[in-house]
């Protein structure tokens, strides 16, 4: 990271912060309405301070997330390893996914709170549905990368499907199997404050929609701000684990979480 | 004969993010007569690619001065045009319109005319009914054609080639190389090639330059009094042997201190 | 001498040559998806509770089919979400791409915006729900802003990355011509980076689908999203899912196109 780079960089996010903070105070708007990034600091320490807002809201998201995300990846991982691997199962199972990946699911959330309630349930329902594509569809594509020559060695040394499902595939596939679970992080984020946010009770999703309502916009950022950081340092995270487990390859994505090359490679067909 | 290209004292040099300095090209002097064909030969680093970007303009020089007609070389420019050892060919246009996107890019050819040129090139260099294909449809050599067959179509004063035939296997490398004698014979453009291999450069050329690097100069410069046109059959002629041991014994022996 | 060393080694189911024949995902496929609406109808019908918290594919087909007659359904609702989602899609797309040559091209341009673009990249698109309807109200400008701010990053991120990545070998080719910049780009850079700008903008198009049902479900007096938030309050499930089968179908149709305009000029 040089120096030039850096001061650009930083320099020009310096200056929009500033210009915010001059726009605040100017008077010309009501810093109600825009917030400002002296208020939205403020906001943001007595957010952390409040230790209502992490005992009941901020774990309520979390757990949420970790439910719905976890059971995301144990169902993702083998059905995305069926599916690739098995011919007639992915002919079986491709055209019900591919009917529910093109489906807006956040239009579902309201018929969602009606069978579930608001409760974790729900929050299950609705962050597996976001995490579940990005697992599954990458776990897909990893099982069919997997290159068809080495395939044929094995079986060439009269390997058993297992063994080469475990020997070669498997090991293939790792790279996007972990892409498509790091991806899930910020598909079962967003999903969790979707869900939140269309719904009464608790969450961080909640107290955005609870911010709004009463136009405390600093608040409201500053949510923002836990929100990010948490889906930042949630994704470098499992960068770091990715990089640890498949060593000197290249992952196989961006780094940005929300894009899945994967994913859109074997959807591209569908919205 | 006049000579088109002069090179004066070009001296080059890189300065790496740390500073360190590396010079790739010190007290350059050569100059190719128009209408002449002129190779140089050297090893992998001598220099010899910088020196045809700088010519060609897509690099600048240091010190010294370099000069085409007169006129001092500032930039790319319709008076020359650089054949690249990698065809780069637009994989989403068709050989036609890969051999007329130079002239299109200079604006300085209407339509009808460069539709006329295009034509006549492409069966100059024996593409005629190819001219629909698209890069990825044609073999290494053919591509190759194209990228001269563009270069040609500008009409420049001074042709450049770099390595164009390296990445070839023996034997189109072998074919091209008459192709372009031919071609040549025909047209007498003047051409600045660069190459590492002796025997290409012995073959096409009416002269042969030889470049030594780190930092890379200019070694020698040796007539080549073969007769033209020149046939496949010279490569076997004593006279032939003679000119490439001479130039490899420039190439792999010190210069005397002068 | 020669023991017999072969013995008969059955081939692994998978490599067997079983032959696929072609209709083999419709069948297989489209015979789950019916079997799952078969299994459907026969429960709404046998349990009350099911028809109505579930509602049941003749009555959603039904609705659909009352929807297609309602002449309000289409000038007002599906006109208001068009209009939305066109407008924002189209202005994401176009400041997405503008943005992203620049920033692809000039490193110093990338440099300065890159960390702004990076955080404002990792909010969560939902938050900006409720922000922008501080900021904008409820009407079709907070919508465009919505659907806009949800679609422009996939293109941005692609077309720089695109443009990045242009292959120098062609534009070195063109810059011995003496192009410009402008032709550089028109004729090397942006053909080159196709592929990856096609993607993006694929990615964009869901999202918008998205962010327009999304917003006119948070807050708005028509659209889709409206509708089935409103039939949410009154446990309409029929029209909930109705609607979500519109939203579905057209954003599909929309993609089918797409991909097929991205084929058409990517090679």
């Amino acid at each position: 990271m040089d120096t030039v780079r850096l001061l650009r960089g930083g320099g020009f996010l310096l200056v929009v912060l500033a210009l915010w903070e001059l726009l605040a105070r100017s008077g010309w708007v009501d810093p109600v309405f825009t917030g400002s990034p002296s208020g939205v600091v403020t906001a943001l320490g007595e957010l952390v301070s409040d230790p209502e807002f992490w005992s009941v809201h901020a774990s309520a998201t979390a757990v949420g997330f970790l439910a719905g995300w976890s059971l995301a990846v144990v169902v993702g991982l083998p059905l995305g390893l069926f599916m690739g691997w098995y011919g007639p199962v992915r002919d079986l199972f491709e055209p019900l996914v591919m009917t529910f990946y093109s489906t807006p699911r956040i239009a579902l959330v309201p018929l969602f709170v009606v069978w579930f309630g608001f409760g974790l349930p729900y929050k299950l329902v609705v962050v597996f549905l976001a995490a579940i594509f990005p697992v599954l569809l990458n776990m897909m594509a990893g099982v069919r990368s997997a290159d068809a020559a080495l395939v044929a060695m094995s079986r060439s040394f009269g390997a058993s499907p297992v063994t080469v499902l475990r020997t070669v595939v498997l090991p293939a596939s790792l790279p996007h199997a972990l892409t498509g679970v790091r991806q899930a992080v910020a598909h079962g984020l967003t999903g969790v404050v979707v869900g939140e946010v269309f719904s009464a009770g608790t969450g961080l999703g909640y107290e955005l929609n609870q911010a709004a309502q009463l136009f405390r916009t600093d608040r409201l950022f500053a949510i923002v701000v836990v929100l990010a950081v948490a889906a930042v340092a949630a994704n470098e995270g499992m960068l770091l684990v990715e990089r640890r487990l498949t060593g000197p390859r290249a992952s196989t994505a961006s780094r940005s979480p929300r894009s899945g090359s994967a994913a859109r490679s074997s959807a591209s067909r569908s919205a | 004969m006049t000579a088109l290209l002069e090179a004066r004292d070009v001296r080059k040099e890189y300065v790496s993010g740390r500073g360190a300095v590396t010079v790739a090209l010190e007290a350059v002097t050569l100059s190719v007569p128009a209408g002449e064909f002129v190779s140089i030969v050297g090893p992998s680093g001598c220099g010899k690619t910088t020196l045809l970007n700088c010519v060609a303009g897509l690099e600048t020089f240091d010190e010294g001065s370099l000069t085409l007609d007169g006129r001092p070389i500032t930039g790319p420019g319709p008076d020359r045009a650089v054949v690249f050892q990698d065809a780069s060919l637009l994989p989403w246009r068709t050989a036609f319109d890969n051999v007329g996107y130079g002239m299109a890019v200079q604006r300085r050819v209407p339509a009808a005319e460069r539709e006329r040129r295009t034509r006549s090139l492409i069966e100059l260099v024996g593409l005629s009914g190819f001219e629909r294909h698209y890069p990825r449809e044609l073999s290494g050599g053919m591509r190759q054609r194209v990228n001269l067959a563009r270069a040609l179509a500008t009409a420049p004063e001074l042709l450049l080639m770099d390595e164009p035939f390296a990445a070839l296997d023996a034997q189109t490398r072998e074919q091209l190389q008459l192709e372009l004698t031919r071609i040549w014979q025909a047209d007498r453009v003047t051409v600045l090639f660069v190459t590492h291999d002796i025997e290409e450069a012995v073959f096409l050329s009416d002269r042969v330059v030889t470049m030594t690097g780190r930092p890379g100069t200019v070694r020698s410069v040796l007539d080549v009094p073969l007769p033209r046109p020149r046939d496949p059959a010279v490569k076997r002629t004593p006279g032939f042997a003679a000119l490439e041991e001479e130039i490899w014994h420039q190439l792999h022996t010190p210069a005397t201190v002068s | 001498m020669t023991a017999t060393l072969t013995r008969t080694i059955r081939p692994p189911a998978t490599i067997r040559r079983r032959r696929r024949f072609r209709g083999r995902k419709l069948v297989l496929g489209g015979g789950l998806l019916v079997l799952l609406l078969v299994v459907w109808e026969l429960a709404a019908r046998a349990n009350p509770h099911v028809q109505l918290l579930a509602s049941s594919p003749s009555e959603v087909a039904a609705t659909l089919v009352a929807f297609s007659g309602d002449g309000t359904f289409w000038s007002v609702h599906v006109l208001a979400t068009a209009e939305g989602f066109a407008a924002g899609f189209v202005v994401a797309v176009v400041g997405g791409l503008g943005l992203g040559v620049l920033m692809g091209w000039r490193r110093g341009v990338r440099e300065t915006l890159e960390p702004f673009v990076f955080v404002v990249n990792a909010v969560p698109g939902i938050a900006l729900i409720p922000l922008f309807m501080v900021w904008f109200g409820y009407g079709f400008t907070y919508q465009v802003v919505v659907v806009a701010s949800w679609s422009f990053f996939p293109v941005l991120l692609n077309t720089m990355a695109g443009v990045r990545a242009a292959d120098p070998a062609l534009l070195r080719m063109a810059r011995s011509f003496g192009a410009s910049t402008k032709r550089l780009l028109w004729t090397v850079a942006l053909p080159d980076a196709a592929p990856l700008v096609f993607a993006g903008v694929q990615q964009a198009l869901t999202h918008a689908v998205t962010g327009i049902v999304g917003a006119q479900m948070w807050a708005s007096a028509s659209g889709l999203g409206w509708v089935i938030a409103n039939a949410a309050m009154n446990i309409q499930v029929e029209q909930i899912i109705a609607a979500t089968v519109v939203v579905a179908v057209s954003g599909a149709l929309l993609n089918e196109l797409l991909g097929a305009v991205a084929r058409r000029w990517t090679r």
